[in-house]
C-alpha cells in the first residue's frame, strides 16, 4: 500500500498529436508501492499517459517527476520504469531466457548474476523449466508471464502495464488478476496499470483514475468510486447505476430533494456541491440497493415507487429485473439476491421498488 | 491422379513444358558430342565443360560478373536498409513522394538509364568507364527492389518490439542490432539475393557503361557470332542454372524459417 508520499508526480501534463489534444491538464500523484490504475474507454488517453510515464512518448507540456527526479528529456532507456506491453512484445527471435535477460545486458552485472536473476524471475512468474522454449511455442498466458518477468528482472522503480490481461480468456484473466496482485505485494514496487475493464480495476487497484476524453474525471479508491461517484459519467462507467432525472426542489448539507416528475419527489445525499434550486440533476441508486416487493412497503425510512416488470433474467445467485416506471424513459435495473428461493416475478406484474433514504446520491445533470 | 487427365491437366503440362522446355534444352545440348545444337543427339560428352574452363576470356567475364554482383547486392542492401527504416518507422514529411521517386527506376526503361548514366559519367564527371561504373549503374536499379523487399518486412512487425527494447535500456543503435536487424533478416537475405541476380544477368547498362572488361552477359552476346563457341556457352549456362536453382532454394528455406519464428503477429 501507499505510504502517502508522492513517488510519481504529474502536473499539468498535456499531449497533442498535431491539432488533436489527447491529454489535457493531467495532475495527480502516485504513491510509492501503490497499485494504481488508469481506467477508461478506448481512446480516452490512458495508454498515451502510460507511454509518457515510460518515456516512449514525450508530453507536449507539463512536468513529470519519478522518485523526485524530473523526467524531462530522459529517454525510455534511461528511466527507472519498465513496461509490459499490450501485445507483450516478446522478441520472436529469442527464447524465453534470452527474452527475460534482454534488459540485463544493458546494466553492468556479472554474467553469473544475470543468469541467477533470470532464474529467479522465471520462478517468480512460475515458468521454471521453460527457459529454453521459443517465443512461438508459448501460450498467451505464458507470453504474458515472460513479459512480466522481462520487465521485473530489471528491478524498475515503477512497473507499467498496458492492458496486459485483455488478450487472455476470462478464466485465465481472473487467475492472472489474483497472481498480479500477489506479485505486486511480493516485489513491493509501484504498479501503474492501464485497463478498460472496470471490474479488473476495482479488483486490483489501491487507487483508480477514471479517464475520459483526455481528462481525469475522478481519482479515488475502488470503494470511493463505487460508492461516491462525483459525476454521471463515473457513476455509469463503474458498475451499473440507475439514474432518475429531475429538478432540485430543496437542498441542504445532508439531503437534496429532487422533483422527478411522475415518479414523485425523491431525496439523496449531495456530492461535493450543493445544487441550486431548480437545477437539473440525477438521483443515482445502485441496483443491489433496491428491494422489490408486491405490496407497498410502509417503512418511512425508505423511498418507494411503483412499477411494472419489463424484463427478468435468472442468473442463479441473483435475479436481474428491468422495472418500468411511469414517467421514466429508461427502466430501472434491480438485482435481487437469490437467498431464499425467490420466485421470479412474471413480466407485466406490478411491483414496488424501495430503497433506504440514505443510499441515493444526487449528481449534477 | 490419372482420373484427372482432363483438359486442365493437359493445359498445365503444356504450360510447364512451354516455360521450362527451352531452358532444359541447354543442359541437354551441353552434354551433346557435337558443335551444333541440333537433333539428333550425337553422343554424351563432358568436353564442352573442359573447353569452357580453358576459355580464359569467358572465365574472366564470369569473375567480373560475380564481383560486380556481390558488390552491388551488398551496397544496394546496405543503402536500402536505413532508407526503408526511415520510411516505415517515421512519418516523414513527403514520405509518399519519396517512396515514389525511389521506386521510379523500376519503370524507367534501362536503356534510358544507361544512356543518361553514360552521358553523366563521361561528360559531367569525366570518369573512365570500368567495372565500377557498371556496378554503380546496377546499384541504381537494384535499390528499388531491395527497398520493396525490406519495407514489406519492416512494416510487417510489431513496432512495440522496438519500443520494448528501448524500454529495457537499449539505445536506438543497440535496438537496431539486437531487434530490428535480426527480425529484418529474411528481408535482408531476399534483398541480397535479388540484387545479386539482377546485377548478374543485367545486359543493357553493363553494355553501355563497361570499359575494356566485359561482364558475362556482354561477353556472351559478343560470342554469339561464332558457332563453335556455342557449346561452351551452353555448358556455362547449365552451371549458372544449377547455381541459381540452389540459391533460390536456400533463400526459400530461410524465408520459410523466418515466417515460422520471425513473425511476431502469431500470438
Amino acid at each position: 500500500m501507499s505510504d502517502g508520499s508522492a513517488f510519481i508526480s504529474l502536473s499539468a501534463i498535456e499531449k497533442r498529436f498535431g491539432s488533436l489534444t489527447v491529454l489535457k491538464d493531467i495532475t495527480f500523484d502516485i504513491g510509492k508501492g501503490e497499485f494504481f490504475s488508469l481506467l477508461g474507454a478506448s481512446g480516452c488517453g490512458k495508454t498515451t499517459l502510460l507511454r509518457i510515464l515510460s518515456g516512449i512518448e514525450q508530453p507536449s507540456a507539463g512536468t513529470l517527476l519519478i522518485d523526485g527526479q524530473s523526467m524531462a528529456g530522459v529517454p525510455a532507456n534511461k528511466r527507472p520504469t519498465n513496461m509490459v506491453f499490450q501485445s507483450y512484445a516478446i522478441f520472436p527471435h529469442l527464447n524465453v531466457e534470452e527474452n527475460i535477460g534482454y534488459g540485463l545486458r544493458n546494466v553492468r552485472i556479472a554474467k553469473d548474476e544475470a543468469r541467477q536473476r533470470v532464474q529467479e524471475a522465471l520462478e517468480l512468474v512460475k515458468l521454471n523449466g521453460l527457459g529454453t522454449r521459443n517465443a512461438h511455442q508459448l501460450s498467451g498466458g505464458q507470453r504474458q508471464r515472460v513479459a512480466l518477468a522481462r520487465a521485473l528482472v530489471c528491478r524498475p522503480k515503477v512497473l507499467l502495464l498496458d492492458e496486459p490481461l485483455s488478450a487472455l480468456d476470462k478464466k485465465l484473466r481472473e487467475e492472472m488478476q489474483l497472481e498480479l496482485r500477489a506479485l505486486q505485494r511480493t516485489v513491493g514496487i509501484t504498479f501503474v496499470f492501464v485497463t478498460h475493464d472496470q471490474e479488473e480495476a476495482l479488483t486490483l487497484s489501491d487507487r483508480i483514475a477514471v479517464m475520459a476524453n483526455g481528462r481525469v474525471l475522478q481519482l479515488d479508491t475502488p470503494q470511493g468510486l463505487y460508492e461516491r461517484p462525483r459525476s454521471r459519467e463515473v457513476a455509469e462507467f463503474i458498475g451499473t447505476m440507475n439514474l432518475l432525472p429531475g429538478a432540485v426542489s430543496q437542498s441542504d448539507q445532508s439531503e437534496t430533494m429532487l422533483d422527478a416528475g411522475l415518479v414523485g419527489t425523491l431525496g439523496g445525499r449531495p456530492i461535493e456541491v450543493i445544487l441550486d434550486k431548480g437545477a437539473r440533476a440525477y438521483l443515482a441508486v445502485r441496483p443491489e440497493q433496491i428491494s422489490l416487493s408486491a405490496t407497498e412497503p410502509s417503512d418511512p425510512a425508505r423511498y418507494s415507487v411503483a412499477g411494472e416488470v419489463a424484463e427478468a433474467a435468472y442468473l442463479g445467485d441473483r435475479i436481474h429485473y428491468q422495472v418500468r416506471l411511469t414517467g421514466l424513459e429508461k427502466p430501472m435495473t434491480v438485482f435481487v439476491n437469490n437467498t431464499e428461493r425467490a420466485v421470479v416475478r412474471p413480466l407485466g406484474s406490478n411491483v414496488w421498488l424501495s430503497w433506504d433514504r440514505s443510499v441515493g446520491l444526487v449528481l449534477p445533470g | 491422379m490419372w482420373k484427372r487427365l482432363d483438359g486442365l491437366w493437359i493445359y498445365a503440362v503444356a504450360f510447364i513444358a512451354f516455360i521450362y522446355g527451352p531452358v532444359l534444352l541447354m543442359p541437354l545440348f551441353s552434354l551433346n558430342d557435337s558443335t551444333f545444337a541440333t537433333f539428333p543427339l550425337a553422343g554424351f560428352t563432358l568436353r564442352h565443360y573442359g573447353e569452357m574452363f580453358q576459355n580464359q576470356s569467358m572465365m574472366a567475364a564470369v569473375l567480373n560478373s560475380l564481383k560486380i554482383a556481390v558488390i552491388v547486392s551488398l551496397l544496394s542492401t546496405a543503402l536500402a536498409v536505413p532508407a526503408s527504416l526511415a520510411l516505415t518507422r517515421y512519418k516523414l514529411p513527403g514520405g509518399g513522394p519519396i517512396v515514389g521517386f525511389m521506386m521510379l527506376p523500376l519503370v524507367i526503361p534501362s536503356i534510358v538509364i544507361a544512356v543518361a548514366l553514360l552521358v553523366i559519367i563521361l561528360k559531367f564527371l569525366g570518369i573512365q568507364l570500368s567495372l565500377w561504373t557498371v556496378a554503380a549503374g546496377h546499384i541504381l536499379i537494384c535499390i528499388p527492389f531491395s527497398m520493396t523487399v525490406l519495407m514489406a518486412r519492416l512494416e510487417g512487425f510489431d513496432p512495440s518490439l522496438e519500443e520494448a527494447s528501448r524500454d529495457l535500456g537499449c539505445s536506438g543503435w543497440t535496438t537496431f542490432w539486437r531487434v530490428t536487424f535480426p527480425l529484418a533478416m529474411p528481408g535482408v537475405i531476399s534483398s541480397l539475393l535479388l540484387g545479386f541476380i539482377i546485377s548478374f544477368d543485367e545486359f543493357v547498362i553493363a553494355f553501355f557503361l563497361t570499359g575494356t572488361e566485359n561482364t558475362l552477359p556482354v561477353y556472351l552476346y559478343s560470342q554469339l557470332r561464332f558457332p563453335n563457341k556455342l557449346p561452351g556457352t551452353l555448358a556455362l549456362g547449365t552451371l549458372i542454372l544449377c547455381g541459381s536453382a540452389i540459391l533460390v532454394i536456400i533463400a526459400e528455406v530461410i524465408r520459410k524459417r523466418g515466417v515460422q519464428s520471425g513473425n511476431p503477429g502469431d500470438i
